[in-house]
């Protein structure tokens, strides 16, 4: 195939070209209560072309491999079209690379007949669906093995397989008229042997879909507030992470003049990281779709910010280094800034100490949806009050309003416990991203906003 | 095609294929210079098998292998995923009002003297961020069976967009314009937009209170996907839907209908659902009674009634037509318009806030209708006018409470980046906590 590729693009008259092909292998498993709603697996592949020529860069995704030479015609009108309108873009420079990777894993999917996989998904299912007062469940396997094929102008030549596995959903609680659910997720990057044996996950949720049955709503008000792992994970993802990538910031100049290395923007405990680099989470990979070498990328130490996410392209506009953070969703789409995985690091205090520290306040657990950027508003699945440094009683309804500025100054102190949240999805612009790990320790934060319903 | 279905056919079972054929530019502007040109040309084509009472599916983008892909749906048959159902005859019929020939031949060139004129009506805007872009494409849907079904809908759409981003934020409000052939501009929808915006530039705290709430078109989603998790079938089968025993009972306000009607509409409009089920109008709620349980051919078995032509490819987030299954879907539902202009509704708040952005609005319990979301941005308005934007604001409660407050809906609706229009909503009342 790379060959095939390097003769496709061999007679494109650019300055830069690339051109990506990747066949994506997928399986769907899902149940809705006991019912087996899907079952399938599918191969499908696509092309996407890219081309730099007098400054104008372009790109275009195609399906079939006969539309590539009208692609690659395309791409350079494009790219003519943006040079005419005065834009002089520049790549970053980058090695050539020669590689071929697969992943290590922890029992290959790909090996397991699809009757399996329907029985650890029914295995997990059925250990919620048989809890008290549980009505109902959503569950769905996902499994993505991507092969990339990319081939630049410059001499770069990659191949890489990537593999992708989930299980998540909803487990419902219901008692008269009262309906709680609980989202539920396991996943991971390594083999589909990390996603056995994993049964006390989702006797937890299912648990704690009951137990929110009886739980009060939460009052409005400013708190100080603990947030765990997975909520300090997607404040990290949401509120930090997609303020660091370059593409959103380059033509926002007040908040790119906010967001300049060297500036303080939180309190000196805050150390901020992205890495892709690490093999068992979901958002490992170890080429970008530029061909380029994710690299660790500290993004905020001790409060000031030290890096941020890039393309080649970006890289060059912000005069800084490229960091392998140029990613596509799938076949059908153009790379663009993306996270891998990103995680707050952990401090040096444990968790009783941190609640002690709070003393009064609450205790906010994983998410259940939210979006944002400088401005953020997330969804905490439950909660607990806080008091004496004690946890209390089971909260509900608790949504989370914050800034990123003030948020990062107001970090109290975090423990010492990390964890990561080995399901991720995340959406930008029309892409969507399941590889997007997240984490971090447990976090205390003072003065949040919380509304309650 | 045809052969896929034939050989589908010839391992005994009942099939359909759905295929899509789309192609695509755009061009973005930002700040007055151009940052971002892309186009595609894309295919598809998804297989679905019945035999014995069970389901199968497949699909690939690149039709090489027939023989691989009737293999994959045969293996999915093979999990037992139960399906009741039988595919409709729909006769033979191709839907192509909604399409214009010339589109094919827009280019970048063309989209360029688009968002130049978009950027000149902008003008005004020296503050923040102005963004503006546009685009057009064509696609085809074709969907056959073997129960006789070959159905074809064409379309062309072009779009233009102008969004106004508040400095140091990435919040903003902005217009949608689109056509099957073009994208001609309001020019008094863009005025109105620019001096709201102009005027909503200073940050305002506002403290917590009970106050009038506006729904913009751009932020009815946060009601509108809350409305349609309710009402599906899927819900309903499942038990779980907090509007189980409340069909023919007031629920909301009203002055409120939800509607799905894919007949309505400047382009994209649709004569069959994407199970090959001709469309119609369903009522959801009319006059603010709950009427209608939406449905796909799937639940509409289930549930022994009749499939109501509401079942698209897609879910909350769009997502790809070809890798998705046929489920219940509003994709063309929206409230219908009322009798007051925007000018009218804004005079009717003493005090209050128009929420053109819900940060979100895809969270908590959605089932339940429970909404809380950051007014991202929020317009302040006093004594009808809009005097600022709200800081660090959010909104709480549940939505069936919220919309049996509304007190006015908008005469005239307005494209979303959905491609739905929907008019204004007035709520009275509603608790907005503020800084």
């Amino acid at each position: 195939m790379l060959k095939k590729l390097k003769k496709l693009i061999s007679s494109v008259q650019a300055d830069y070209v690339d051109i990506r092909y990747e066949e994506k292998k997928e399986t769907i498993l899902s149940m809705i209560g006991p019912e087996l709603k899907k079952a399938k697996s599918n191969n499908t592949d696509g092309f996407v072309v890219r081309t730099l020529k007098n400054g104008g860069f372009s790109s275009v995704t195609v399906t079939r491999e006969e539309d590539v030479p009208e692609a690659l015609l395309l791409a350079i009108e494009g790219s003519r079209f943006m040079s005419e309108a005065g834009n002089k873009y520049s790549l970053a420079s980058v090695d050539p690379i020669e590689d071929s990777i697969d992943p290590k894993l922890n029992g290959d999917p790909a090996a397991v007949p699809v009757s399996e996989k329907i029985a650890l998904l029914a295995k997990y299912n059925n250990i919620m669906l048989t809890e008290p007062e549980i009505s109902n469940t959503d569950l769905e396997y996902n499994e993505t093995d991507r092969e990339k094929f990319f081939v630049s102008s410059e001499g770069t030549s990659i191949r890489e397989r990537l593999c992708t596995l989930y299980i998540k959903g909803e487990v419902f609680a219901k008692r008269g008229d009262s309906l709680q659910s609980v989202r539920v997720g396991i996943g991971t990057a390594n083999g589909i042997s990390d996603l056995v044996d994993r049964d006390e996950v989702f006797v937890k949720k299912a648990k704690l879909a009951r137990e929110l049955l009886t739980a009060k709503q939460v009052k409005a008000g400013i708190y100080n507030v603990i947030l765990n792992p997975e909520l300090t994970g997607v404040f990290v993802h949401e509120a930090f992470g997609h303020t660091s990538e370059a593409d959103g910031l380059e033509s926002n100049l007040p908040l790119r003049k906010m967001m300049k290395i060297g500036t303080s923007l939180g309190s000196n405990i805050v150390n901020i990281t992205a890495d892709s680099t690490i093999p068992n989470q979901i958002g490992f990979y170890r080429y970008d779709d530029e061909g380029v070498p994710v690299r660790r990328t500290q993004l905020l130490r001790n409060g000031v910010l030290a890096g941020r996410l890039h393309s080649r392209r970006t890289a060059v506009e912000f005069s800084e280094s490229a960091t392998g953070h140029c990613v596509a969703e799938d076949q059908n789409t153009e790379p663009i800034v993306r996270m891998g995985n990103i995680f707050l690091e952990p401090g040096e205090v444990t968790f009783e100490e941190l609640l002690k520290e709070m003393d009064s306040g609450l205790y906010l657990c994983d998410c259940c949806g939210g979006s944002g950027g400088v401005n953020f508003n997330f969804a905490a699945q439950y909660g607990y009050v806080v008091e004496g440094g004690k946890i209390g009683k089971m909260v509900r309804g608790i949504n989370i309003l914050g800034n990123l500025f003030t948020t990062l100054k107001d970090v109290v102190n975090m423990d010492n416990e990390m964890r990561f949240s080995g399901t991720g999805i995340c959406r930008k612009g029309s892409q969507m991203n399941f590889k997007s790990g997240y984490g971090g320790p447990s976090v205390f934060v003072r003065s949040m906003k919380i509304g309650g319903i | 095609m045809e052969k896929l279905l034939k050989i589908a056919a010839s391992k005994g079972c009942k099939a359909e294929v759905f295929s899509t054929r789309e192609k695509s530019v755009s061009i973005d502007k930002t700040n007055g210079a151009v940052t971002d040109v892309s186009a595609s040309i894309e295919s598809g084509v998804s297989l679905r098998i019945l035999k014995d009472g069970k389901m199968g599916t497949a699909y690939t983008k690149n039709l090489i292998d027939r023989e691989e892909l009737v293999a994959n749906a045969l293996a999915s048959l093979e999990a037992g995923v139960e399906a009741l159902y039988d595919f409709p005859d729909a006769g033979t019929v191709t839907f192509d009002e909604d399409y214009d020939e010339s589109v094919e031949k827009l280019g970048f060139p063309e989209m360029r003297k688009t968002v130049d004129h978009l950027g000149e009506l902008y003008g005004e805007v020296k503050q923040g961020i102005l963004q503006v872009s546009a685009g057009c494409g064509t696609s085809e849907i074709r969907i056959l069976n073997t129960s006789g079904s070959n159905l074809v809908q064409k379309e062309s759409t072009v779009y233009s967009v102008g969004s106004m981003i508040y400095p140091g934020t990435s919040a903003g409000i902005r217009n949608i314009f689109l056509g099957k052939s073009d994208a001609v501009p309001f020019e008094a929808d863009v005025k109105r937009t620019v001096d709201y915006f102009h005027a909503s530039l200073p940050e305002v705290e506002i403290g917590d209170s009970r106050m009038k709430v506006l729904f913009a078109p751009e932020s009815m989603y946060a009601l509108t996907w809350r409305l349609g998790t309710a009402s599906s079938a899927k819900a309903f089968y499942e038990k779980v839907s907090p509007l189980q025993n409340k069909v023919n009972e007031q629920v909301i306000s009203p002055l409120l209908s939800f509607v799905s009607d894919p007949s309505e509409g400047r382009t994209g409009r649709r004569l069959f659902d994407d199970e090959g089920v001709k469309t119609a109008r369903v009522p959801i709620f009319e006059n603010g009674v709950f009427k209608t349980v939406y449905n796909n051919l799937d639940y509409a078995s289930k549930m022994k009634t009749n499939p109501l032509g509401t079942g698209f490819r897609g879910g909350m987030w769009g997502g790809d037509k070809i890798a998705m299954s046929p489920a219940p879907s509003l994709s063309h539902a929206s409230f219908s318009k009322g009798n007051k202009s925007f000018e009218e509704m804004l005079a009717m708040m003493d005090r209050g806030v128009i929420v053109y952005g819900a940060l979100g609005a895809h969270s908590g319990n959605i089932l339940n209708g429970d909404l809380s979301i950051g007014l991202n941005p929020g317009l302040y308005v006093e004594n009808g006018k809009v005097v600022g934007r709200v800081k660090d604001a959010m909104m709480a409660g549940n939505i069936y409470e919220m919309l049996s407050k509304a007190i006015a809906v908008e005469n005239a609706p307005h494209y979303t980046d959905s491609m739905y229009s929907n008019p204004s909503i007035l709520l009275d009342d509603i608790s907005v906590v503020g800084s």
